[in-house]
C-alpha cells in the first residue's frame, strides 16, 4: 500500500531538509480522496519524543519526521512543537481507527512516563467545541461516551435534517451527563467551515475546512490545555526540610467511592499495568496506596477520603511523567471531571465533629 | 551464601501487626491535626512534637507525642494495644509511670521546657477500653504494685470507622481527666464527647509524617523501603544495592522527622531476606534488589513480602563473590 499523499509530501520535504509550514503542508496535498489528519497532542517530559518509536528519523530544526514501516504499509509521523515549551503535535494521516495508528498510541503507551499524553480536564474538553461557534453553528454529528461508574460506552449520532440543526457540544454533553456517562469524543461540523473529530484524550482528527481555523483555534488550545497540565506536574516531589507540596486532587463528578468494595476498583486499576506495584495501607473504604511506577522509580501515595475524589501525593522521587501518567490513567478509568492541585482548605472546628 | 536457622515466620502475625501499627498511625496523625491544624486548639499550642525523645533518671523515654501548652502544662501521649496477660499491663503501665515523671518536653526541635504536673493520655482501641480501665485500676488499688501515679491517666479509647475514627474519654469515675489548665479549649472538651474525625481531615498529616515513635511494624517498613525509600535513593544504581542500616534509618528520620532507628531497619531487612529480596553481607551491611517484588497470586506489595516469607522464597540476591585467592608464589629466599 502506498503512502497518503500528505506523507509521501511530508517525507519528501523532510529529505529536502525544508519542511513547509503545516497548514502549507495540508494544502499542498488538498484532493480526492479527501485526506484526515490526525493529531495527538503529547508532554515531552524526557529525552526525545521518537526515542521509542522504530522507523527511519529526519530532523529539520526543531521538527522531526519519521518513517514507520509497517506491512500493512508504510506511514509518516511528524513531531510538531509549538510555541508551549514541552508540548508537541503528533500528526499523522493514517485514520485514528486504522491498526497503524493503534500502533503509534501503543508506543505512545510504552513511551510514558517519558512521553504523556493529556487527558484534558472536562471543561477545557467542552470549551473546544464551543470555541468554535464565532465560525458559525456548531453541530455534533457523533459522540460517544462511558459511563461513570463502570467502563461500559455509548456512541450516539445525529442524521442530518433538512429542517433542524443537530445538537451543539454543550447541548450534547449535558445529555450524557444526564444519562450519567462522561463524553470521549466528538465529531463536530461547522456548515462549510471545518469538520473535525475532538478526543478528550488530547487529541483531534481534522476531516475538511479550514485548516487554519484547526490550527489556531482546536491545536491552540489542544497545546494550552498540555502546557497547564505540564506545570501541575513539575517539581511536585517531596523535599527534605521542605512542607509537602499539595496533593492532586482527581474530581468525579458523583461519589463513586462509598464503600470498600468501591475503593477496590481503585486498587484494581493501581494493579493492572506492569510499570506499577502497589500496597495498601488503609481500605474501609478510606483508602490510602503506596505505588511506584518502575519506570523511574516515582512513589506516590494514592488517597480516597472522600467518595468523590482521588488524591495523588507524589514521594521523595517524582518524576512529572510519571505523576501525570499514574494521575491521567486514573481521571480516565474513573471518567474524572479535572485534575487540580488541592486547594488550601480553611481549618475545621472541632465542635463541628462531636456529635454529643 | 548458608542462611541462619531462625524460627518459622508467622504471616498472620505480620499483617495483623502491620494494620495495628497503621490504625496507631492514623490515631497520631488525628491528635498532631487536632493540635496544630484545627480551628480551637492551635493556638493554645506551643509545641506538638510527634517524635519526643526525652531523659529523666538516665532513661530515655520516647511517648507516642507530647504536646505543650502555652499555660505551661503538656500532654504526655500514648497509643497502644493492650494485650490481655499481665505482663503487658506491666509493661504498659512502667511506660506510663516514667511518663508521670516527666518533667521537661520539647519545646522546639532543640530545646526542651519545664512543665509540672502533666496529663498522661493513654489512647486503647475500644475493643481494650474497659479492659485498660479495669486493669489499670486494679493495679492502682494494689498498694503492693508498682504502678502508683500521683494523678490517675486518662485513658480514651479510640473506634475505628468507614472514613473516619471516633474518640472518647472512657466515662469511669476512675478515669484521668484532662487538666484545662488556662486555656478555654481543650481536649478534654472534645474527647467528653463522641469526637469523630474525619480521614479527609487527618490524611495528609499521616502522608507527611508517615511513622509514629514506636518501632514500626517490621512489615510496614520493609514495604516502605520497597516502594519508597529504595528507589527514591537509590532507582538508577542497578538491580541490586549494598545499604547500610543506619544510612537507611537516618534517611528516613531525615524525610519523615524520626521514629525510626536502625535495629528496625535491621529487622525489615531481615523479613525481606526470608522473602528472598535482601542477604545480610555480614559485614554491616546488605544487598537488596531493586526489582519489583511479584507473585503470581498477588499484587499487592506487603503480601507479596508475607507470601515469600512464609514460604521461604529462593533469593534474587546475587551474592559477593569471594576475591581470588592469590597463587601460592612461595618464597623469595628458599633456606
Amino acid at each position: 500500500m502506498s503512502m497518503s499523499r500528505f506523507d509521501e509530501a511530508l517525507w519528501a520535504a523532510a529529505n529536502s531538509g525544508d519542511i513547509p509550514a503545516l497548514g502549507d503542508l495540508v494544502k499542498n496535498v488538498e484532493g480526492k480522496p479527501a485526506e484526515a489528519i490526525v493529531v495527538e497532542t503529547v508532554i515531552l517530559n524526557e529525552g526525545s519524543i521518537f526515542d521509542r518509536f522504530a522507523g527511519q528519523l529526519v530532523n529539520v530544526g526543531p521538527r522531526s519526521v519519521l518513517q514507520v514501516f509497517d506491512d500493512r504499509g508504510n506511514f509518516t509521523l511528524l513531531a510538531e512543537p509549538t510555541t508551549r515549551e514541552g508540548i508537541y503535535h503528533l500528526i499523522g494521516s493514517v485514520p485514528s481507527s486504522d491498526g497503524r495508528w493503534k500502533r503509534v498510541e501503543r508506543t505512545l503507551v510504552t513511551s510514558s512516563p517519558d512521553l504523556t499524553p493529556c487527558f484534558l480536564n472536562h471543561d477545557d474538553f467542552a470549551d473546544l467545541g464551543t470555541s468554535l461557534s464565532e465560525f458559525g453553528a456548531v453541530e455534533v454529528r457523533a459522540m460517544s461516551a462511558r459511563h461513570r461508574l463502570h467502563t461500559k460506552s455509548v456512541t450516539t449520532t445525529w442524521q442530518k435534517l433538512e429542517s433542524q440543526l443537530r445538537p451543539d457540544p454543550q447541548t450534547a454533553i449535558l445529555e450524557a451527563e444526564e444519562a450519567e456517562t462522561s463524553v470521549r469524543t466528538l465529531r463536530l461540523h461547522i456548515s462549510e467551515v471545518l469538520d473535525v473529530h475532538l478526543r478528550r484524550l488530547s487529541g483531534a482528527t481534522y476531516y475538511g475546512g479550514d485548516f487554519g481555523v484547526f490550527s489556531s483555534i482546536i491545536l491552540a488550545r489542544l497545546a494550552d490545555a498540555a502546557f497547564r497540565r505540564r506545570n501541575l506536574m513539575h517539581g511536585r516531589a517531596r523535599q527534605v526540610a521542605q512542607p509537602t507540596p499539595a496533593p492532586i486532587q482527581i474530581t468525579l463528578p458523583v461519589p463513586a467511592f462509598k464503600s470498600a468494595s468501591d475503593t477496590a476498583r481503585v486498587i484494581e486499576e493501581l494493579a493492572a499495568p506492569q510499570r506499577l506495584s502497589h500496597a495498601v495501607l488503609h481500605r474501609n473504604p478510606y483508602l490510602q496506596v503506596s505505588v511506584i511506577d518502575h519506570s523511574d522509580g516515582s512513589n506516590f501515595d494514592v488517597l480516597v477520603t472522600r467518595p468523590d475524589t482521588i488524591e495523588v501525593q507524589p514521594g521523595f522521587r517524582a518524576s512529572a511523567g510519571a505523576l501525570t501518567a499514574l494521575v491521567q490513567q486514573l481521571t480516565d478509568r474513573f471518567a474524572a471531571e479535572d485534575i487540580r492541585e488541592r486547594k488550601v482548605a480553611a481549618p475545621v472546628s472541632l465542635y463541628s465533629l462531636m456529635s454529643g | 551464601m548458608a542462611r541462619r536457622r531462625s524460627k518459622a515466620i508467622q504471616g498472620d502475625d505480620l499483617l495483623r501487626e502491620y494494620e495495628r501499627y497503621d490504625q496507631h498511625v492514623d490515631v497520631v496523625s488525628i491528635l498532631h491535626w487536632v493540635f496544630t491544624e484545627s480551628v480551637e486548639l492551635p493556638g493554645t499550642v506551643r509545641h506538638f512534637e510527634r517524635f519526643p525523645s526525652i531523659r529523666v533518671d538516665g532513661k530515655t523515654l520516647t511517648p507516642d507525642f507530647t504536646v505543650l501548652f502555652h499555660d505551661g502544662t503538656a500532654i504526655i501521649g500514648e497509643v497502644a494495644s493492650l494485650a490481655l496477660h499481665q505482663n503487658s499491663v506491666d509493661k504498659l503501665l512502667s511506660q506510663l509511670a516514667n511518663y508521670s515523671a516527666i518533667t521537661r518536653v520539647p519545646a522546639s526541635a532543640t530545646n526542651n521546657a519545664d512543665v509540672s504536673d502533666p496529663d498522661v493520655l493513654l489512647l486503647v482501641p475500644n475493643s481494650r477500653g474497659l479492659t485498660a480501665i479495669r486493669r489499670i485500676h486494679e493495679c492502682i488499688d494494689d498498694s503492693a504494685h508498682d504502678y502508683q501515679p500521683v494523678k490517675p491517666p486518662v485513658v480514651a479509647q479510640y473506634a475505628k470507622g468507614d472514613s473516619e475514627y471516633t474518640l472518647q474519654r472512657l466515662p469511669d469515675p476512675r478515669n484521668g481527666i484532662l487538666a484545662a489548665g488556662d486555656r478555654s479549649q481543650h481536649l478534654g472538651l472534645f474527647l467528653d464527647s463522641d469526637f469523630t474525625a474525619k480521614a479527609e481531615h487527618f490524611a495528609s498529616n499521616k502522608v507527611a509524617f508517615r511513622f509514629i515513635n514506636d518501632s514500626p511494624a517490621t512489615l510496614y517498613l520493609a514495604t516502605h523501603l520497597v516502594l519508597q525509600t529504595l528507589p527514591t535513593q537509590y532507582f538508577l544504581s542497578g538491580q541490586q544495592v549494598d545499604v547500610k542500616p543506619a544510612d537507611l534509618a537516618e534517611l528516613i528520620r531525615s524525610q519523615y522527622g524520626g521514629g525510626i532507628r536502625a535495629g528496625d531497619i535491621k529487622q525489615a531487612l531481615e523479613l525481606l531476606q526470608h522473602a528472598g529480596y535482601a542477604l545480610d553481607n555480614r559485614d554491616g551491611t546488605w544487598a537488596v534488589s531493586l526489582k519489583p517484588l511479584r507473585s503470581r497470586t498477588e499484587s499487592d506489595v506487603h503480601r507479596v513480602i508475607v507470601e515469600k516469607a512464609v514460604k521461604r522464597a529462593k533469593s534474587v540476591i546475587i551474592p559477593r563473590e569471594r576475591p581470588a585467592e592469590l597463587p601460592d608464589q612461595g618464597a623469595l629466599f628458599d633456606l
